[in-house]
């Protein structure tokens, strides 16, 4: 007889001891399953969201391909060690596909995570309530990324142009932790990043305390939160708050004895000794350091660099009739120039491996100091610009004598050709979009901040602002030279965005 | 487990066996009802019976009692036909009492002897007197024993023709009247039958083989968990008695499945001890998880010490040593394998599950009546040397002719060489040319062309044996002791065995101790317990190893201080000698420190010490009829410390203080340039004493499990079995790392250290020490439910709950539900199921379908904050940063797979041949592989659940008993595994080298790991520089293999997996003799030669034969793709990027990784009884062993070097071609 009753009822039987029994044993289960796998942390004291902000700095520098587009680099000769594309592509203007160091895609990608570690730490802020031990690196946070993102905008979207409706594609600016894998997002205008890396900066700044930082360089101190704000309004052509802001960062006015001393203490440096202490924390031009993990020192030798051309900038005499007093070093021989500026740190992960890294000068002093000197141009307050031209060149210049060797709007006008008598075609040596003495004086400014911040990557940004045209030499290998230009309206003045940012919803670039 | 009753499988057998009138007049025949006993659990030994039923069948009655009292059944059919149906209602019966409940004791009659129940029909006397009439009766006694020379304890003997039978007692012995000339037929299951022709002795000594069809049915369903009725299992699966699949002389287990098993690849990249070989069940169904089967020992999960994934094992770093759990189980102890290959076979596992289970039993005690049965083994092993035969290598004479044309060519000169980091021949005599003494005013070598011949003449005839030098034929003994002894109520297995392998090559060896205890007691009839312990102890001897690093620029695998013997043996030079005219150490020089191996190899050497312990426990206790509850528990400690022995006399240690002149402490990186003294050159920081490093890993691990198991015959028809558990893992695994810096060993052991050490170590991030754990917790419910329809129609449903913490705090990647559902069919059970023919006697088709999961290689369902120090160079500015690992991936979730699979198991000629094939289809999603995302969340390459991939095989067993029954028995098996898997979704952009190196990549629409090669053009002419096809798909020497586009240039050869895996073993017998031998064979991948070419070979590398056909020049006399020397002004000319380098991973350098191995043969000797009991013993045996003999057939690129062996070094060997004698006594 078949026993299908029987079984049925066994079976319900059965069924029920055991969801008894399993439902007893689950309500444990949860908990011994909370157990992290490894020696990960969790954000919960003021203390871990000091050190999580430590990561809120993109560890990449945006320096090779910058240096690499503008005319701070030439062709040093067809023999030289071909650069990897990360180098060869930028001075090309072509667009850069890879990810590696010095790559555009890395930027990319480390500006953006040291913004996710200060969504991160905002997040675990509110979370633990806000209170005021957290303000200091709630302003850092906010400063952190505003940062990151003014980078990315003025690397990857068309600069700003005071003044104008700025309404071409922004960036995606990120202010929420990601928790999928892929989110969509949104590039704006130009003109909304800068509001939001703005309203940013002006809730950071003054939250800002050097006392809450055990390493003072590494992090948005309270002056490099200023020079940070300068520059960002320098950009945005607000001259008065660029002129607030550097001039609140030494209100003594004590420039000198904190910029960079090229022309003493720098002179009598021995190569090694200038590689191992220029980007050094005990500096006090340097306001920020960011470690990015780069091959950059290693470029020195490569194809592209400070060849012959760009060597007279530290050779031929400029504005003050003098000439810069930077030493102009050479490695494996002529003419791989360079000032000495970095040196390769090699962090170890295993024996034998790990990542090469530099210390970037994000932030200096004597940015500062010349973002002033601009903005007192376009405020054409010039006897101001001078000042402050006259303290840079006067840490620069061999025997400084203010008297005779100190800029003047004469020496200027007739420096740059920009005096009334001189003839149209001299005239076109340099810019000129403004009235003479203010295309004079801006013009001493660039000059010197081109030479200065050679191997910085910060002529690119004069570039873009200022529409400048970008000339690159190209050797073959029996020294014939031809020459091309970047002008000024050229898409590929705007690096591309990777191509993965298309999975997000993200447009690239026009080309 | 399976019950034989009488059912069709007996029937057939006597049908194949006798006439059918002598079947029918035969009026006892006694079969053996053989439970339980390669069960992993412990089953209930309880001599008390319940037991309710109404019309149940004899068998079925019992098999039942066996069941529950652990008692083996003998009877007749006769028997069984005269009881017929029984009913049945006891209740705590003594089993006296349950038989006497069914059987008419004036018809029947039994009796108990050792834990066995015969019973008879009473016999008819008249009938009895008028089968004996006209015979000479006389007694005849003997023994059965089995080849390992055991007594077989209640093996029937019957006169043919006749009704009389007897069975053996303890001893295994029998006396029976029988005539002169009858033939005596004995029987026991799980052997076969045996005729034997009394001719007038007076005693027989018979030894029973083992029946393999028997064996297998028996095992198929010890699922590990749980030993489910053979009728209620339905998946793939592949059992495996250790006994045939032993390999006296290899002491890892792990290799014994090799070629056995269908469906096993089993890739001995590395044949170091404790090293484990690469296995793989059905091929690889993870892109980035380690793709290891499962291995389960006695029902508990063995979880390993180091999570070593599958490709990291041929690295050769030192963790790989302890990258084989099971290398501390002794060889015999082991009972059988199962492996577990199907979702429904593999349910039981869920989670872990999709890469396969391999089941292992170890033996427990017996009933002995209480007698102490000892075993002992004994293996003595000796190694062959590597032979120069079989390598590509240049002699010293060629290797000359092939330097002098580098000098030529510029490549050594004084100033180029002599302050080499490394340098040879040509680095020495060029210093010497240069070293003068003022006493004798010359120079150590005169600079001119007859002594510079002179000089080299000595090293161009020198043909240095390296492989004489660093290996040797050593010997490696295994003593292995057991006993086993038990009563009804308590058995008991004690082993310990001891292992002593004095080394292949002259640094290495190991000594290994194992000590194995288990113990099954009946406290009554509801409750049994089991206890088990396990404790090995390993100390190994290995050279000194560092880690293998990776150059991705260059492409080329490095390691610092790299003194693997085997290794410098294949890329030395032999024109370099280990000993100089006068009999003393010659040495040369390695990172700009004088290098002898010899001396090396004292001075440079790991000791690996390994402590592993388990202590399992279970229970079961019988609720109910029907409803069984049990618990097993287990504890596993394993502790392993690998200190690096780093005399002040090393190569290494005076590397780090290599001052030699001012270009030197420029170069040598050993040496420390402090930033905060930038003016000064480089000092050193290891004035004296050596290194002391220790890497210590350790495991705990606790595990439980409850069960409970309903098992109803509900009536003939319908059988029910539901088995409900739940199961709790805990593992926490610690790793340690020490640095000592400046020990002193020739000192008294004081360490000397200069501060600088620690603070250098500190600046470049590498750490002094280091600690780390990892914490593994993982719950699973699981339920199954079997039934079965008279046992045609079986049908299987499992569904299983996971949780586990490893993907991180999200509760939603917490827990995976997986499900299967499958069925058998026993055609043979059908009444349409041809009866009477000989030709198919049995069928069944099997059908799996379920999803199977497992956990990948991510952890961020919540977002991953790590620690870790700033980088930047000066301590004062270094803080402590956390950052963001992963960020926070709510979608993550398990790898899965959806697997589907047909089986067919056919029986021919009474199963004489069988056939089992399983095929299969997997549709494997989910899988987590590095995907390239936008960035602009913060995390560009994100690990996450976007890979699929479809795998697909057929596994096929053939297996023929030729000849049986007879003096001489031979046996085979053919066992093949055909795997193919394809990657059909995956976003992961790999560079170029990650898919040209050895171990392959990943790559949409290639196999799980393709290997991939730059396609070689053709070599520029005048130069012989070789040149390619560039990651922009231009013709290029440069090729940048950091290039994640532009991977479509590269040419595509195979997987490095090989497809088709296999064995054929052949055993055959006569009398006391018996050989087999086995074949193992792989084919469908691809190899990576070694890479050999190198721009500037130096003048310490041995080059290839390759080399002699390099280009020559540019009017060639034959073709050739070898490239040329290049001279050195032409080197700084026309060379860009590393053309050499890419030679090595061209589509020239790829061998096909099919091979043909004669793996084993065995020779072995059952010496006669009357002997060993002249010797008080009662068996001995001998055999002969051979152990990778010879490779038949391997690609002929491959210049005779092992396919599967990756030139690893480290501490990575090829495995050894070695004999062992084996010796076994029973006493």
């Amino acid at each position: 007889m078949f026993k299908a009753r029987q079984m049925m009822k066994t079976i319900r039987n059965i069924t029920t001891y055991m969801v008894v029994a399993l439902m007893m044993l689950f309500s444990g289960c949860e908990k011994y399953l909370e157990t992290k796998p490894d020696m990960r942390t969790d954000i919960n004291s003021v203390d871990k969201v000091a050190q999580l902000l430590a990561s809120a700095y993109p560890q990449s520098d945006y320096i090779s391909f910058m240096e690499m587009a503008s005319d701070n680099a030439e062709d040093r000769g067809a023999d030289k060690a071909i650069p990897a594309l990360e180098y060869a592509d930028p001075y090309n203007w072509r667009d850069h596909i890879g990810t590696n160091r010095g790559s555009t895609t890395h930027y990319w990608n480390n500006a953006y995570s040291a913004i996710a570690v200060a969504n991160h730490a905002l997040a675990a802020i509110e979370e633990m309530g806000n209170g005021p031990e957290f303000q200091p690196y709630r302003g850092e946070a906010l400063v952190a990324r505003a940062y990151a993102h003014f980078m990315l905008v003025n690397i990857f979207a068309q600069p700003y142009k005071p003044g104008t409706e700025n309404n071409s594609l922004g960036i995606p600016y990120v202010t929420e932790p990601e928790e999928q894998v892929v989110v969509m997002y949104d590039r704006e205008t130009v003109a909304a990043t800068y509001e939001k890396i703005e309203a940013d900066l002006l809730e950071g700044l003054p939250l800002i305390r050097n006392s809450a930082y055990d390493i003072l360089k590494y992090r948005f101190n309270q002056n490099a939160a200023k020079a940070f704000a300068a520059r960002f309004f320098l950009f945005k052509g607000d001259w008065d708050r660029v002129v607030h802001y550097a001039t609140d960062m030494f209100p003594a006015g004590d420039w000198i004895p904190n910029i960079r001393p090229w022309s003493t203490t720098l002179k009598n440096y021995t190569a090694a000794e200038l590689n191992t202490n220029f980007n050094r924390s005990n500096q006090k031009w340097n306001l920020l350091l960011i470690e990015a993990n780069s091959v950059l020192n290693r470029a020195v030798t490569y194809r592209y660099g400070m060849g012959n051309k760009l060597r007279l900038m530290f050779v031929n005499p400029n504005v003050t009739g003098k000439r810069l007093h930077h030493t102009v070093w050479t490695r494996s021989g002529d003419p791989n120039y360079h000032l000495g500026k970095t040196s390769e740190y090699f962090y170890y992960t295993g024996p034998g491996i790990g990542y090469p890294y530099i210390q970037v000068p994000a932030l200096t002093t004597d940015e500062a100091l010349l973002n002033r000197a601009e903005a007192y141009v376009h405020l054409e307050q010039y006897e101001n610009a001078i000042r402050d031209l006259n303290m840079v060149f006067s840490t620069r210049t061999q025997d400084w004598n203010e008297a005779v060797d100190g800029v003047t709007m004469q020496k200027a006008l007739a420096f740059y050709n920009l005096l009334p008598d001189d003839d149209e075609q001299e005239q076109e040596v340099g810019l000129r979009q403004y009235p003479p003495e203010k295309q004079a004086m801006l013009n001493v400014v660039l000059d010197l901040k081109k030479a200065e911040f050679i191997f910085e990557g910060l002529r690119w940004f004069d570039v873009i602002r200022h529409d400048i045209t970008v000339e690159h030499n190209f050797l073959s290998i029996t020294g014939d030279e031809e020459i091309r230009t970047l002008e000024p309206g050229d898409l590929r003045r705007v690096f591309q965005i990777p191509e993965e940012a298309l999975l997000s919803g993200v447009e690239l670039n026009p080309r | 487990m399976n019950n034989f009753s009488l059912g069709k499988a007996c029937r057939a057998l006597r049908r194949h066996l006798f006439p059918q009138y002598l079947y029918l007049k035969m009026k006892i025949t006694l079969f053996l009802i053989f439970v339980m006993i390669t069960v992993v659990q412990a089953n209930s030994l309880a001599q008390r019976v319940s037991l309710s039923a109404s019309r149940m069948k004899m068998e079925d009655f019992f098999s039942e009692i066996s069941r529950q009292t652990k008692h083996r059944f003998f009877y007749s059919s006769e028997v069984a036909r005269a009881v017929g149906r029984v009913h049945v209602d006891l209740r705590d019966a003594s089993l006296e009492e349950a038989l006497r409940s069914v059987l008419d004791l004036d018809k029947f009659e039994f009796k108990v002897i050792a834990g066995t129940v015969t019973i008879n029909l009473k016999e008819n006397k008249g009938q009895m007197k008028m089968a004996v009439t006209g015979q000479a009766q006389s007694r005849v006694t003997g023994t059965i024993r089995n080849r390992e020379g055991e007594p077989l304890i209640g093996a029937s003997v019957s006169v043919k023709g006749t009704t009389r039978g007897v069975q053996t007692d303890v001893n295994g012995e029998f006396s029976i009247a029988a005539s002169g000339d009858a033939v005596l037929e004995v029987r026991y299951i799980g052997y076969q039958v045996k005729e034997i022709a009394v001719d007038n002795q007076q005693t027989v000594a018979i030894v029973l083989d083992a029946d393999e069809r028997a064996l297998e049915s028996v095992e198929v369903v010890a699922t590990g968990y749980q030993t489910l009725n053979q009728k209620f299992f339905t998946g793939s699966a592949q059992g495996l008695r250790a006994e045939d699949v032993k390999r006296d002389g290899v002491p890892d287990i792990s290799r014994m499945l090799e070629g056995q098993a269908a469906g096993v690849s089993v890739q001995n990249v590395s044949g170091t001890f404790g090293a484990a070989p690469k296995i793989r069940i059905r091929g690889a169904t993870s892109l980035s998880g380690d793709n290891k089967p499962l291995w389960v020992v006695d029902g508990i999960i063995l979880e390993d010490v180091v999570n070593i994934s599958n490709e990291a094992l041929s690295t050769g770093d030192a963790s790989t040593l302890i990258g084989s759990s099971v290398a501390g189980l002794n060889p015999d102890d082991i009972e059988s394998f199962n492996i577990l290959r199907d979702a429904a076979a593999t349910a039981l596992y869920g989670a872990r599950a999709m890469n396969g289970v391999i089941i292992v039993t170890t033996k427990k005690g017996r009933n002995t009546e209480g007698t102490p049965n000892f075993s002992f083994s004994n293996n003595l092993t000796t190694f062959l040397k590597p032979s120069y035969r079989t390598y590509d290598i240049l002699n010293s004479a060629d290797q000359m002719a092939f330097m002098i044309e580098l000098e030529n060519k510029g490549y050594f000169n004084h100033s180029a060489i002599s302050r080499a980091r490394n340098g040879g021949v040509f680095y020495k005599m060029y210093n010497q040319m240069y070293e003068y003494d003022e006493a004798s005013d010359s120079f150590a070598l005169r600079n001119d062309f007859e002594s510079r011949v002179n000089f080299l003449n000595r090293y161009a005839n020198a043909n240095t044996n390296w492989f004489d030098l660093l290996f040797k034929n050593s010997l490696m003994q295994e003593h292995s002791l057991s006993v086993t002894s038990g009563t009804a109520k308590s058995q008991i297995y004690a082993s310990t065995s001891f292992l002593q392998d004095h080394g292949w090559t002259v640094v290495d060896n190991v000594k290994r101790f194992t000590g194995n205890l288990r113990g099954n007691f009946n406290v009554n009839d509801k409750l049994s317990i089991e206890l088990l312990t396990n404790v090995s102890v390993r100390d190994q001897k290995t050279p000194g190893a560092n880690s293998r690093d990776t150059d991705a620029v260059t492409g080329r695998y490095s390691r610092d201080f790299d003194i693997n013997p085997f290794s410098y043996a294949l890329n030395t030079s032999r024109m370099l000698t280990a000993y100089d005219e006068n009999g003393n150490r010659e040495f040369f020089v390695r990172d700009w420190a004088p290098f002898n191996i010899l001396h090396e190899l004292e001075n440079n050497n790991m000791r690996l010490t390994m402590l592993d312990l388990k202590i399992q426990g279970g229970l079961k206790y019988k609720l109910f009829d029907d409803l069984t509850y049990s618990f097993d528990g287990a504890y596993r400690y394993a502790k392993s410390d690998a200190e690096h022995m780093v005399t002040e006399f090393s190569n290494m240690a005076n590397a780090y203080r290599a001052m030699g002149d001012a270009t030197i402490i420029n170069d040598n990186d050993f040496l420390y340039d402090n930033p905060d003294s930038p003016n000064m050159f480089p000092v050193s920081v290891l004035p004296q004493g050596g290194f002391y490093n220790v890497n210590s890993d350790g495991i705990t691990n606790y595990y439980m499990r409850n069960t409970l198991e309903y098992d109803k015959e509900i009536d003939e028809n319908h059988s029910l079995n539901v088995f409900a558990s739940t199961e709790l893992r805990y593992t926490d695994r610690q790793n340690r790392t020490m640095e000592g810096v400046g020990y002193q060993y020739d000192r008294g052991g004081v360490p000397v250290i200069d501060p600088n050490m620690i603070k250098w170590r500190t600046e470049e991030g590498q750490y002094y020490y280091g600690m780390e754990y990892n914490y593994d917790r993982f719950i699973a419910h699981m339920a199954r439910v079997a039934y079965s329809y008279k046992g045609k129609y079986n049908v299987n449903a499992t569904g299983r709950y996971d949780g586990s913490n490893l993907m991180g705090d999200e509760p939603t990647a917490r827990w995976l539900p997986t499900w299967n559902i499958s069925g058998a069919w026993h055609l043979d059970e059908e009444d349409f199921f041809p009866a009477d023919q000989n030709i198919l006697s049995s069928a069944s088709i099997r059908g799996t379908y379920g999803l199977v999961g497992s956990l990948g290689a991510a952890n961020n369902s919540s977002v991953v904050f790590y620690n870790r120090p700033s980088r930047r160079p000066f301590l004062s500015d270094v803080e402590t940063a956390l950052l963001i690992d992963g960020l926070k991936n709510d979608e993550l979730t398990w790898e899965k797979l959806y697997e589907t699979n047909l089986g067919f198991d056919l029986g021919f000629v009474n199963n004489r041949y069988t056939l089992s094939i399983d095929l299969y289809k997997r549709d494997i999603f989910d899988l987590i592989g590095a995907f390239r995302t936008s960035g602009i969340g913060g995390q560009f390459t994100k690990m996450a659940n976007y890979g699929d991939m479809e795998g697909k095989g057929i596994d096929a067993t053939v297996s023929a008993s030729i000849f049986r029954g007879g003096d001489f028995t031979w046996m085979t098996r053919l066992n093949l595994g055909y795997n193919e898997n394809e990657i059909t979704n995956l976003d992961s952009r790999p560079n170029l080298w990650e898919l040209i190196r050895q171990d392959g990549g990943a790559l949409v629409g290639g196999p799980q790991r393709g290997l991939y090669s730059i396609k070689y053009e053709g070599l520029i002419p005048g130069f012989g520089i070789p040149y390619f096809i560039n990651e922009n798909g231009e013709e290029s020497m440069n090729v940048y293999f950091q290039n994640t586009t532009g991977v479509d240039n590269l040419v595509y050869h195979g997987p490095i997996d090989p497809t088709l895996t296999g064995g054929l073993y052949n055993q055959f017998s006569y009398k006391n003799f018996s050989l087999s031998f086995l074949l193992t064979f792989a084919a469908g991948n691809h190899i990576r030669l070694d890479p050999n070419f190198n721009i500037r070979p130096s003048d310490l590398s041995a080059a290839t034969y390759d080399y002699l056909r390099r280009y020559y020049g540019e009017y060639p006399v034959f073709d050739t793709n070898i490239p040329g020397i290049i001279d050195g002004v032409s080197e700084n000319q026309e060379i860009s990027g590393y053309p050499y380098n890419a030679f090595n991973y061209s589509d020239q350098r790829v061998a096909k990784g099919d091979f043909i191995r004669f793996k084993q043969f065995s020779l072995g000797y059952q010496l006669p009884r009357t002997w060993a009991e002249a010797a008080r013993l009662k068996s001995a045996s001998l055999s002969l062993v051979g152990n990778n003999i010879w490779l038949m057939y391997s690609d002929s690129r491959l210049n005779g070097q092992d396919p599967e062996f990756f030139g690893a070094g480290g501490v990575a060997m090829p495995i050894p071609s070695q004999f062992t004698l084996n010796l076994k006594v029973g006493f």
